[in-house]
């Protein structure tokens, strides 16, 4: 990384930083106590942009919105469904361990893969070991979920090719 | 009308948590428990979350709730991952 394209990554930084603590301050204060919460942005978002900086994604909308949907729609049906599961008096439940190759290669987009895939109707991701996530199932349709969770990450991040970014 | 309709929300959240503690205290393992907790609470909490804002008075009261919600969300799924996990290298190892 050359140190001009290093700067500005550490800007780009900041700046987002910056403005999601500012915007959390507004939130939680309503607005009270403005100097003080713009200090500590500022303040924070220099350290973090000195000592750790981070890459920023910005979400594809179309994208933002389908990956929400599903992830509503997931926590919705999956809350349901186990809440059905466990209510029923023969606990319907096939429970399997399976292993699912993923082909998302950014570690933002696997954890998101794996925070999602935990509400998501009968799957829970357990492991991540290499490409390969140990998944444990108790319905039937598992796969089909969980590459319909991939796709909608996928569509929601511009993947660089070959998956890591320096 | 609006209250009854947060009434709702409210009662199905609550019906939520319930089924999810039934599947704690009833699922025979580990994995399958965290699969009740995990879903079933963050289910129940967006309903409860959906019931009590449309009670809010101001719309930074609804930003909060929905703040609470994604991030009681994000930690449990995290919990429920690292359970899993550290269970999984556990019995591999055993």
């Amino acid at each position: 990384m050359t140190s001009s394209s290093g700067i500005a990554h550490r800007l780009t930084w900041a700046l987002t930083v910056a403005a999601t603590l500012m915007l959390l301050w507004l939130v939680l204060t309503g607005g009270k106590g403005l100097p003080y919460g713009l200090t500590a942005a500022l303040l924070a978002a220099a350290i973090s942009a000195w000592v750790a900086p981070g890459m920023v994604f910005t979400p594809r909308p179309l994208g933002l919105l389908r990956f929400v949907g599903l992830f509503l729609y997931n926590s919705l049906v999956g809350g349901a469904d186990v809440g059905w599961r466990a209510m029923h008096p023969a606990m319907p439940m096939q429970p399997r361990w399976i292993d699912y190759q993923l082909r998302l290669q950014h570690p933002a987009s696997r954890t998101l893969f794996l925070l999602t895939v935990n509400l998501t109707p009968g799957t829970l991701a357990a492991n991540l070991h290499g490409d390969t996530v140990r998944v444990h199932a108790i319905t039937a349709d598992t796969a089909g979920e969980l590459a319909r969770v991939e796709a909608a990450i996928g569509a929601l991040f511009v993947e660089s090719n070959g998956g890591e970014v320096s | 009308m609006i209250n009854l309709l947060a009434g709702a929300f409210i009662i199905a959240g609550l019906l939520f948590f319930l089924a999810g503690t039934v599947g704690l205290l009833r699922f025979p393992d580990i994995y399958s428990r965290l699969h009740a907790v995990t879903k079933a609470d963050n289910a129940g909490l967006g309903l409860l979350a959906v019931g009590i804002a449309l009670l809010a008075d101001t719309w930074r009261l609804v930003l909060l709730i929905a703040l609470l919600w994604m991030v009681a969300v994000i930690a449990s799924s995290v919990a429920c991952h690292l359970v899993a996990r550290h269970h999984l290298r556990e019995e591999d190892q055993g």
